[in-house]
């Protein structure tokens, strides 16, 4: 028979330390986000009320709300939240439908199938800052590999990141091309979830493929779906990387994302007021998504007990 | 009849998932091929696919005057040391999540997940201003606790995923043999989540080698990671492709090996344990 143990299983007492344990346990890692995390935002905020220039030598003066306003009647800035718009909608739609055609590939256990899977994750492994350049390399409109294989196949002369109307176009294909193994591996998890005599069952019952997908693919896959949707709507909203190695928001404001356009004003143009400003929107913006997104990560995740 | 069948239909899938893995790493395979190139064969029409191997690119690139070799050795300490604070600090916030009584616990680990949907544009400029201020802008030491904000939050609450799958039972027998709690965490718990702690680390570890805002914003000169490098062969004018494609190659490389040690947990780890296999 099983004693319960009075020390550590009852008591008040005890019950009081072990929390007070834990308390010292997180306390560490919680005074580190607070001061690189929590104070720095709220830096943001309050930077974001100043009319501030760092190569200025006079001091700041406080604007209120005068950036906000400022901002939402910029035309680079509206166009930077539309291009960002653009790509995050277009790169999604695509990387979705593209990432569950291959996992439906790589979902039929063959052998040597798990090392391809692995080998085809690579781009999205590496920074977007290498792609970025490479694709500069391919997309050139004079040398550039894309070019030669467009002639090849009598496409003729593509400008790609050169002209404004394909640059942006240029940047969800690379976008796509490093991210749909992303959602392609998610679904991938999803579909080998699935218990496999359920497709028997179905295809005993006369189930043909397509009403397979609608019945029991769709509704099962619907979670990490959702999960993988807002994964890369979060990584769209602050795109950075890719559109600094290729274009730098050019050629005009063509390709200009809202976090391009807030490095530029407070790097560039040290503004930083004016770029604080910017930042905060992104902040709500990525917040009301990311509220979404933990409420998806406290159901699969473990954490919820 | 029906196995033949089967046969071609095996092929069949073989064949695209050949074509689409092609099609993924061609970008890795063409720069690869680049790194040999010499300076000429660059322009040429068409394309080289074959150069004669020859390491010159990787020769210049990483010695001499303007050798890389000190950025790539900024990112190795970067990477190293950010993810060893960032383990230590991650491995006793998780524990005590994932096994102690704290009051308010939801409200905690939700905040430190909020934190990690941050986006680094958001803090960038205040953390520039704060470096400023404490002189250790273009450091390692600066880049590093940016890294380490970033990284934290991620590993406390992977880890506590991985700590509370953990049977309840073992812990409670050690507690019972008259360990303490700490005991119990070093001998117990940590050993049964070494996967949970090898993913956390390479994950945070490749994180921050492939991070560029920060790194890009708080270093100038000396303190430049290989991202800010590489971004570096960027110009309106003219790339040095052949030197950018060695250097990018040799960036690469560790990602890849990488890859294949943590291919079991990469889903978990890059959807935070949302999604599992």
């Amino acid at each position: 028979m099983i004693v319960p143990l009075p020390c550590f299983l009852g008591g008040n007492n005890m019950q009081k330390r072990m929390s007070k344990v834990g308390l010292i346990l997180i306390f560490p890692s919680i005074v580190y986000l607070f001061f690189l995390s929590i104070y720095p935002t709220i830096y943001t905020v309050f930077l974001s009320t100043k009319d501030y220039n760092l190569a200025r030598p006079h001091k700041a003066f406080t604007v209120g709300l005068g950036n906000f306003i400022r901002l939402l009647t910029d035309d680079l800035f509206l166009r930077s939240m539309l291009n960002t718009f653009f790509i995050a909608v277009i790169s999604i739609i695509l990387e979705m439908v593209l990432g569950y055609m291959i996992a439906e590939v790589f979902d039929k256990r063959l052998k040597g199938m798990e090392v391809l899977r692995t080998i085809y994750m690579l781009p999205m492994m590496v920074t977007p800052v290498v792609w970025g350049l490479v694709w500069v390399y391919i997309f050139n409109p004079n040398f550039g590999l894309a070019n030669y294989l467009c002639d090849v196949i009598g496409l003729g002369f593509q400008p790609w990141l050169a002209e404004a109307n394909t640059a942006i176009w240029s940047l969800v294909l690379i976008n796509i091309w490093q991210w749909t193994p992303f959602t392609a591996v998610i679904f991938l998890a999803g579909l080998s979830s699935i218990p496999k005599d359920i497709y028997d069952a179905a295809s005993v019952d006369g189930a043909n493929w397509w009403k397979i997908i609608i019945k029991i693919k769709v509704p099962s896959l619907k979670y990490v779906a959702m999960v993988t949707i807002l994964i890369r709507l979060m990584d769209n909203l602050r795109l950075f990387d890719l559109v600094y190695s290729t274009t730098q928001g050019g050629p005009g404001s063509a390709t200009e994302t809202m976090s391009f356009f807030i490095y530029r004003y407070g790097f560039k143009f040290f503004n930083i007021g004016y770029s604080s400003s910017a930042a905060i929107i992104v902040l709500v913006l990525i917040i009301f998504v990311s509220q979404n997104l933990i409420r998806f990560f406290y159901q699969g995740g473990e954490i919820g007990e | 009849m029906n196995s033949r069948k089967k046969k071609k239909n095996h092929i069949f899938i073989y064949l695209l998932a050949a074509i689409i893995v092609f099609i993924s790493i061609s970008p890795i395979i063409w720069i690869f091929i680049t790194s040999f190139k010499a300076r000429v064969d660059i322009f040429a029409i068409p394309p080289i696919w074959f150069p004669k191997i020859n390491f010159e690119n990787y020769v210049k690139e990483f010695t001499g005057g303007s050798s890389r070799l000190p950025y790539l050795f900024n990112s190795i300490k970067v990477g190293l040391f950010s993810t060893l604070i960032v383990v230590i600090l991650g491995t006793f916030a998780a524990y005590g999540l994932a096994k102690f009584p704290i009051p308010g616990k939801k409200n905690w680990e939700f905040w430190i997940l909020s934190v990690r949907m941050m986006p680094p544009v958001a803090v960038v400029i205040p953390l520039y201003m704060i470096m400023r201020s404490i002189k250790l802008l273009d450091t390692s030491m600066g880049i590093i606790l940016a890294h380490v904000g970033f990284n934290l939050p991620f590993a406390i609450w992977m880890l506590a995923g991985f700590l509370r799958q953990i049977p309840k039972d073992i812990e409670e027998a050690a507690l019972i043999d008259g360990c303490n709690w700490f005991q119990a965490m070093i001998r117990i718990s940590l050993p049964l989540s070494t996967p949970g702690l090898a993913t956390i680390s390479i994950f945070s570890f490749m994180f921050s080698w492939n991070e560029l805002l920060s790194a890009l914003v708080l270093t100038g000169r000396t303190a430049k990671t290989l991202p800010v490098a590489i971004s570096e062969y960027w110009s309106n004018t003219q790339i040095r492709w052949e030197a950018m494609a060695a250097v990018s190659i040799v960036y690469i490389i560790p990602i890849i090996i990488v890859t294949f040690i943590i291919q079991r947990y990469i889903v978990r780890g890059l959807t935070m344990g949302a999604v599992k296999e």
